[in-house]
């Protein structure tokens, strides 16, 4: 059984009298361990894509099996449920909570989980030092630099042992430098076993990843393994 | 999410910004420190008044000669009505005929060149329960003393305190001197009861000297018959309407005259002052509310511009597992948070308020559990009614619109 299977999605959007399809008969999908990057232009209805499978939003016709449930119909809450058990989500502008330290940013996914304050810390430390920033846990969002920043909210999306990560431009606000720190904190978590799914643009940043969707005009247009991957691991980039 | 993180988080939020917190919070203050006070000063003087007239006596009828009309000097009421009362009329537990010696007679001090001006008051040993004295040291006058015209007296533990620098059994058969415009009269002291008026040893040497002596002898001393009135106290209070139609027509007839007298129940009198207060108190506690009510309005203003602040954190939290219940009760326990710590605050300033007022017009002001239940209850009841609408917005803001917003 295939972690996630997306059977004949549509998601229409209406806008005033106008109706936009933004995704049309999609068709897709991933298996446990992949390392998925999904590609397009502006208005391709990648991020549309994004959403449904990050289950922020519901498709308007299809089916979506995530773990074998079909989670296209369901409520508000029992999405909002596997949002917080199920997906990890990390974001183009970090998107953590300014008054609150890594550590307890990383700590909220744990608290909608109704985990005990001990057992929240401890696992959200192991998280933290997962991505390596085992130190300044104490500090505050605004007192960390851009990758250290994507470091904790990595940590955030790890911490309640999502069965997969959704990663929107998680690049797209970092210098080169960082942005290789982050693709190698990804390939890392996907070497132990993580299913990763990307929306990018950049496509240096999809060769990080094994297999690229590209989408055009709320299709899919291309689904490819990648070739001359570009490995971190070692010494070297 | 359980509710003491969902507390703290919201403790952490209000107190983040403290001066919009404390600006937020100031209606409900001003709302709940008001109410207190109005309660607390209204319950003071409210006790204030019952015990002023617990000493007088409740359930006392008062028989006057009506003022202001064609008096004849047959209508005026005098001893012979007592005892024609005391013979005639069932029902009645104690009556005590009043006669009010001169306004303008003084009693000798200790120092004898000092004089104290003095109340004297004429009447029969049922006065004791009239007046609900509480006799401390000898004897009450009595009817023995009214037949005998005995020129004796019972004073006040004051009294006896600025007369005879002391108040005990050896002032039991000492003198005292009255002077008034009739000459000097010595009396003997045959009893001393308690003072219970608190105001009255604020004044010390303005307010008279209580004194009361048998009537007869009274009568005597300042040349007169005609009573100032009759104090009953009756068998059974419920029934003080029959009572009071039985005792004027007795009189009537005696005289044979009408409507020369009228009965006061000091029972009506309790109830009459009491039901004015209170009015006073619910209009007042009306204006109070309308001030809570703008400080709630104040409190959904403030939790509708958080929302919008924080439009952008709800969705991160949404996005991370929060659910719509769990945004939603996050909200609505900060605005109880701003409204409950203003009511709090609103309890101290108004007690202090209450004591402040209080030492102003000179009334203990009293607080009531159900003041205090009340006060912590009305500004919940505020965060909840008033915190329920921003936090509905926040809890049904769109995932991912929220996110969005910058």
């Amino acid at each position: 059984m295939p972690l996630l299977k997306l059977e004949n999605i549509y998601k229409k959007y209406n806008q005033g009298e106008l109706a936009v399809m933004a995704l049309k008969d999609i068709n897709l999908t991933i298996e446990e361990g992949e390392f998925v990057s999904i590609m397009g232009t502006s208005g391709s209805g990648k991020s549309t894509m994004m959403n449904i499978l990050g289950c922020l939003d519901r498709p308007t016709e299809g089916e979506y099996y995530l773990d074998g449930e079909d989670v296209a119909k369901f409520r508000d809450s029992k999405l909002a449920d596997i949002r917080n058990r199920k997906i990890g989500f990390v974001f183009q502008s970090f998107n953590l909570l300014p008054k609150l330290s890594a550590l307890e940013n990383v700590e909220l996914p744990m608290i909608y989980a109704g985990a005990k304050r001990k057992k929240r810390e401890k696992t959200a430390m192991e998280a933290l030092a997962k991505v390596g920033l085992g130190e300044r846990v104490r500090h505050k969002p605004n007192e960390l630099s851009g990758g250290q920043r994507q470091r904790v909210a990595i940590a955030r999306a790890l911490v309640n042992n999502p069965s997969i990560l959704m990663a929107d431009e998680p690049t797209g606000n970092l210098d080169s430098r960082s942005t290789v720190e982050i693709m190698e904190i990804f390939q890392k978590l996907n070497d132990e076993g993580a299913t990763v799914v990307m929306v990018t643009h950049e496509p240096d940043v999809a060769q990080f990843t094994k297999r690229i969707v590209v989408f055009k005009d709320g299709q899919i247009t291309d689904d490819h393994p990648v070739v001359n991957r570009t490995l971190s691991g070692g010494a070297e980039i | 999410m359980n509710l003491y993180e969902c507390l703290k988080s919201s403790v952490r939020n209000v107190f983040s910004n403290k001066m919009r917190t404390f600006l937020t919070m100031l209606g409900i203050i001003i709302g709940i420190s008001s109410v207190i006070i109005i309660v607390a000063i209204g319950n003071g003087s409210q006790a204030a008044i019952e015990k002023e007239f617990d000493t007088f006596g409740t359930g006392t009828l008062k028989v006057s000669l009506v003022s202001s009309k064609n008096i004849d000097t047959r209508d005026l009421l005098t001893m012979d009505d007592y005892y024609m009362l005391k013979d005639d009329v069932d029902g009645m537990k104690y009556i005590a005929p009043t006669y009010s010696g001169s306004n303008s007679a003084y009693v000798k001090l200790l120092d004898p060149t000092e004089t104290n001006k003095a109340s004297i008051t004429g009447s029969t040993g049922d006065y004791k329960f009239i007046n609900n004295d509480t006799l401390l040291y000898g004897r009450y006058i009595s009817d023995n003393d009214v037949e005998m015209r005995n020129n004796v007296c019972v004073i006040q533990d004051t009294t006896a305190q600025k007369v005879f620098d002391e108040c005990d059994d050896d002032v039991i058969g000492q003198k005292i001197k009255i002077e008034s415009w009739k000459g000097t009269t010595k009396l003997t002291v045959v009893g001393i009861t308690e003072n219970t008026d608190t105001s009255s040893s604020e004044y010390s040497s303005e307010y008279p000297e209580e004194i009361i002596m048998p009537i007869t002898t009274c009568m005597k001393v300042f040349t007169g018959s005609a009573l100032s009135g009759l104090s009953i106290i009756i068998d059974n209070p419920e029934q003080s309407e029959a009572m009071q139609t039985k005792i004027l027509s007795a009189l009537s007839n005696f005289h044979d005259n009408s409507d020369k007298y009228y009965i006061e129940d000091s029972t009506d009198i309790v109830d009459s002052i009491n039901s004015i207060l209170s009015y006073v108190t619910i209009f007042i506690s009306f204006v109070a509310a309308i001030s809570l009510l703008v400080g709630g309005i104040g409190v959904m203003n403030i939790m509708m511009v958080t929302v919008t602040e924080r439009t952008k954190e709800i969705g991160i939290r949404k996005a991370i597992g929060a659910k719509n219940k769990d945004i939603l009760l996050q909200f609505i326990s900060e605005a109880i948070i701003l409204t409950g710590m203003g009511g709090l605050l609103g309890l101290i300033f108004g007690w202090f308020g209450a004591l402040i007022v209080g030492k102003i017009v000179d009334i203990t002001p009293i607080m009531s559990i159900s003041a205090i239940v009340g006060a912590i209850g009305i500004s919940t009841a505020i965060g909840i009614i008033f915190g329920v609408t921003p936090a509905k917005k926040a809890a049904a803001l769109d995932p991912i619109e929220a996110l969005r917003f910058e």
